[in-house]
C-alpha cells in the first residue's frame, strides 16, 4: 500500500513549510541577531573586544558583522530605502553622514527611553537620530626631530617653507577645504565655496602638498619621513605615535575641527529592539573607557572615567574645547558633489 | 479506412514530435534566458533609466528624462581624459599579456611530458585562486619607496635615492599584466594544444627557420586564440577596479574607480550610471569592430 502525495497536498505542504521558515526567521531576528556595519580592521577589533563581546554577545545576542568601507555603508542604507527591510540594524557613522542620511529620512529616531545611557552623553554631540560614541578633532601632526619650528596654525601650512613636506589624505579631502575656510574666515559658519577653491589653489602653488590615499599611507609616509607634516585627527596622531612614528600634535590657532563617530539605526532594520540594545551597550562607561585608551578618541559618555595620564593625553584642554569648530553639515550636503569633483579635477591634477 | 486514419494520426504524431524537437533548444535555454534577463538585462535597463534622471544634492536624483549626464561627459575634458587613460592602459596591458603569454603558452603546449604539462597549467592557473587584491597588494610591497625594487636599485647603485614606482601608470600596467596574464596563457594554450605539431615539423623539414615556422604556420593558426585572449584581457582591463585603486594612487583615474566614486562618494548616481553606460557601450563597440575586422581578415586569407 503505497503512500501517494496529491498535487494539492504537495502545494499545501510547500506553502506550510515556507510559512514556517519565514515565521521562524522573524522570531530569530527579534530574538537575538543584530546586524552591525562598521569599518572593520582595528575599529571593529576594538569594538568587539571591549564592548560587543562582553556586553552584547554575553547578553545572548548574536552580532552579525557587515564590514565594509564608509561609502559602501552609506550607499547600502540609501539604496535600501525603497526595500521592505534595511540590510542592517546599526551602522557606525560620522556626524556629517548621519546628518545627510537624516535629511534623506533614512534613519530611525533614537531617544532615552530606548537607549537610557543617552542621558549621560555630552548634549552638544547628540542629534535625534545619532548616538555619539567617540570624538576627536582635526588638527596638525608633525615630526618634532626634523622640524624644530612646527606649524602652529592651519594658515602656517600655506607657508612655502613647508613645500613638499606636507601630506594630505585623499579620503579626508573635505577637512582640507575646511582648513582653508578657517584660514580665510576663522569660522566654518559661512563657508564660501569659491573662496575655498582659490585658497586651496594658493596652497597647492605655495606648499605643493603630497596626496596619499588615506590614514594608513599617511602613517607610512610620516614613518619613512617622506613627509614631515600631516593634518590629521588627534586620535590618529596619537595612534601613529604609539605605533612608533616620530610625530607630535599641534593644536591649530584657528581651533580644531570636530569629528564625532557614533551609531545610527536605518529605518526598517530587521531587529530594531536588538539595535537599541546594541546602542545602549556600546555606551557602557567602563567598556568605552577601556576602548578609548586604545583608540585615543575621547569618550562621548560623560560617565566614562579615564586614568589621569590617559585623560591628559587624549582630552582637549578647556581652551582647546572652546575653540573647536563643528562641521558645516548643511553646506556639505549642498556642495559635496561639486567640491569633490573640483578636488579630483583641479586640486589633484 | 482504418489504414488511412492510422496514417493520418502517424503523420500528426510525427509533426508533433518534430515540433517538440524544434522546441528542445528553447526549453533548454529558457532557464539561462530567464536568469540573464532577471539579473543582467533588467538591472541594466534600470541603470539606463537612472542615467537619464537629474542629479539633486539632497535627494540624490529626481525623476526626469534628460541627456545632461551624457552631455556633461562629452563637454568635460577631465572625464574624456579618464576614458582615454583607461583605453591606452588597457591596450598596453593587452599587448604585454599577448607578448608574455605567447611564449609561455607555446612552451606549455609543446612540453612532451603530460604530467609536466599539467603541473605547468596548474602553476599558471594557481594565482587565479587568489583575489586580485591579494595579488596587487604584493606589488605594493615590491614597488613602494621602501620596497624590494627600490632596495635593490639602491643596493646596486642604480639609484641614489628612492625612485617613485608606486602610484604611477607603469605600476598599474605592471599590476594589471600580472593579474591578467593567466587568462591570456590559458586561452592561447587551449588553441595551441590543437595545432598539429606535424605542420611545424613539415615546415622545418622544408627548410624554414624556427622563427619563420612560428610566423607563417603557428601564428596564423593561433589567431582565433589570440583574438579571444586579447578581447578577454582588454575587457577585464577596461573594467579593472582594485589594481588602479591600490597601486594607481589618488591621482590616477580609470573608468571603473571613477564610476564607483560617483556612485558612492559623490552620490551622483545619474552621472555614475551615465559613465557606466559609456564604458559598456565603448567596450562593446570596440569588441564588435575588432571581431568584424578579424572575420574579414580571416575571409580574405590574411588570417588562416
Amino acid at each position: 500500500m503505497g503512500y501517494q502525495i496529491s498535487r494539492r497536498g504537495l502545494l499545501a505542504g510547500t506553502i506550510g513549510a515556507v510559512a514556517t521558515m519565514a515565521a521562524t526567521r522573524g522570531v530569530r531576528a527579534e530574538g537575538g541577531q543584530i546586524v552591525v556595519a562598521d569599518w572593520g580592521g582595528d575599529w571593529n577589533d576594538r569594538a568587539v573586544q571591549f564592548l560587543e563581546a562582553p556586553y552584547v554577545e554575553k547578553a545572548g545576542y548574536t552580532v552579525v558583522r557587515d564590514l565594509d568601507g564608509f561609502d559602501q555603508r552609506r550607499t547600502k542604507i540609501i539604496a535600501s530605502r525603497r526595500l521592505p527591510r534595511a540590510p542592517m540594524d546599526v551602522a557606525h557613522m560620522d556626524d556629517a553622514t548621519a546628518f545627510e542620511l537624516n535629511a534623506l529620512d533614512a534613519l530611525d529616531k533614537i531617544d532615552e527611553t530606548a537607549v537610557p545611557r543617552l542621558k549621560d552623553v555630552i548634549p552638544l554631540l547628540r542629534t535625534p537620530t545619532f548616538v555619539p560614541w567617540q570624538y576627536s578633532a582635526w588638527i596638525i601632526g608633525y615630526n618634532p626631530s626634523k622640524l624644530k619650528d612646527g606649524p602652529k596654525s592651519f594658515g602656517d601650512l600655506w607657508d612655502p617653507k613647508y613645500k613638499g613636506i606636507i601630506g594630505l589624505s585623499n579620503e579626508h579631502w573635505f577637512h582640507h577645504m575646511e582648513c582653508a575656510a578657517l584660514k580665510i574666515g576663522k569660522s566654518l559658519d559661512n563657508m564660501d565655496a569659491e573662496a575655498v577653491k582659490a585658497s586651496m589653489m594658493e596652497w597647492k602653488k605655495a606648499a605643493s602638498p603630497r596626496i596619499y590615499p588615506n590614514h594608513l599611507q599617511i602613517e607610512q609616509a610620516l614613518k619613512n619621513e617622506e613627509i614631515l607634516i600631516a593634518p590629521e585627527y588627534k586620535a590618529r596622531i596619537l595612534q601613529f605615535a604609539s605605533d612608533g612614528v616620530n610625530v607630535v600634535s599641534s593644536y591649530p590657532a584657528e581651533g580644531g575641527i570636530t569629528i564625532i563617530f557614533g551609531l545610527v539605526m536605518p529605518k526598517k532594520g530587521p531587529n530594531p529592539d536588538g539595535g537599541k540594545f546594541y546602542c545602549n551597550a556600546l555606551l557602557d562607561p567602563d567598556g568605552l573607557a577601556a576602548l578609548v585608551q586604545k583608540s585615543f578618541y575621547s569618550p562621548a559618555n560623560t560617565k566614562s572615567v579615564l586614568p589621569e595620564a590617559a585623560a591628559k593625553q587624549i582630552a582637549f584642554t578647556p581652551n582647546e574645547q572652546k575653540a573647536l569648530h563643528n562641521r558645516p553639515h548643511a553646506f556639505w550636503l549642498k556642495n559635496r558633489s561639486d567640491l569633490l569633483d573640483w578636488w579630483n579635477k583641479e586640486f589633484k591634477s | 479506412m482504418e489504414n488511412s486514419q492510422g496514417s493520418i494520426s502517424l503523420n500528426a504524431r510525427r509533426r508533433v514530435t518534430k515540433r517538440g524537437r524544434r522546441a528542445v533548444p528553447y526549453k533548454l535555454t529558457a532557464p539561462a534566458f530567464v536568469f540573464v534577463t532577471l539579473l543582467l538585462v533588467i538591472p541594466l535597463l534600470m541603470m539606463l533609466r537612472l542615467s537619464l534622471y537629474r542629479y539633486d544634492p539632497v535627494q540624490m536624483y529626481v525623476q526626469a528624462l534628460t541627456f545632461e549626464n551624457y552631455v556633461r561627459f562629452f563637454r568635460d575634458e577631465f572625464y574624456q581624459q579618464v576614458l582615454w587613460t583607461t583605453l591606452w592602459i588597457s591596450a598596453v596591458t593587452t599587448m604585454l599579456c599577448l607578448v608574455g603569454g605567447l611564449a609561455v603558452a607555446y612552451y606549455v603546449a609543446r612540453t612532451r611530458s603530460a604530467v609536466m604539462q599539467r603541473y605547468l597549467i596548474l602553476a599558471i592557473v594557481l594565482p587565479l585562486f587568489m583575489g586580485n587584491v591579494a595579488r596587487t597588494a604584493g606589488w605594493i610591497i615590491i614597488l613602494d619607496n621602501k620596497g624590494l625594487l627600490n632596495f635593490l636599485l639602491q643596493k646596486f647603485d642604480l639609484a641614489s635615492g628612492a625612485v617613485r614606482l608606486l602610484y604611477t601608470s607603469g605600476a598599474v600596467i605592471t599590476g594589471l599584466t600580472s593579474v591578467l596574464l593567466p587568462f591570456m596563457i590559458v586561452t592561447l594554450n587551449s588553441v595551441m594544444h590543437n595545432i598539429d605539431i606535424s605542420l611545424e615539423e613539415a615546415s622545418l623539414n622544408l627548410g624554414a627557420s624556427g622563427l619563420t615556422t612560428f610566423r607563417r604556420i603557428v601564428l596564423p593558426l593561433l589567431m582565433p586564440g589570440i583574438f579571444a585572449g586579447c578581447v578577454l584581457c582588454f575587457i577585464l582591463s577596461m573594467n579593472a577596479y582594485a589594481t588602479p585603486i591600490l597601486i594607481g594612487g589618488p591621482k590616477f583615474y580609470m573608468m571603473a574607480p571613477t564610476i564607483y566614486s560617483q556612485m558612492s562618494a559623490t552620490m551622483n548616481w545619474p552621472f555614475g550610471a551615465a559613465l557606466a553606460f559609456i564604458l559598456i557601450s565603448l567596450t562593446m563597440v570596440l569588441t564588435v569592430v575588432s571581431a568584424v575586422i578579424f572575420n574579414r581578415s580571416a575571409r580574405a586569407g590574411v588570417v588562416r
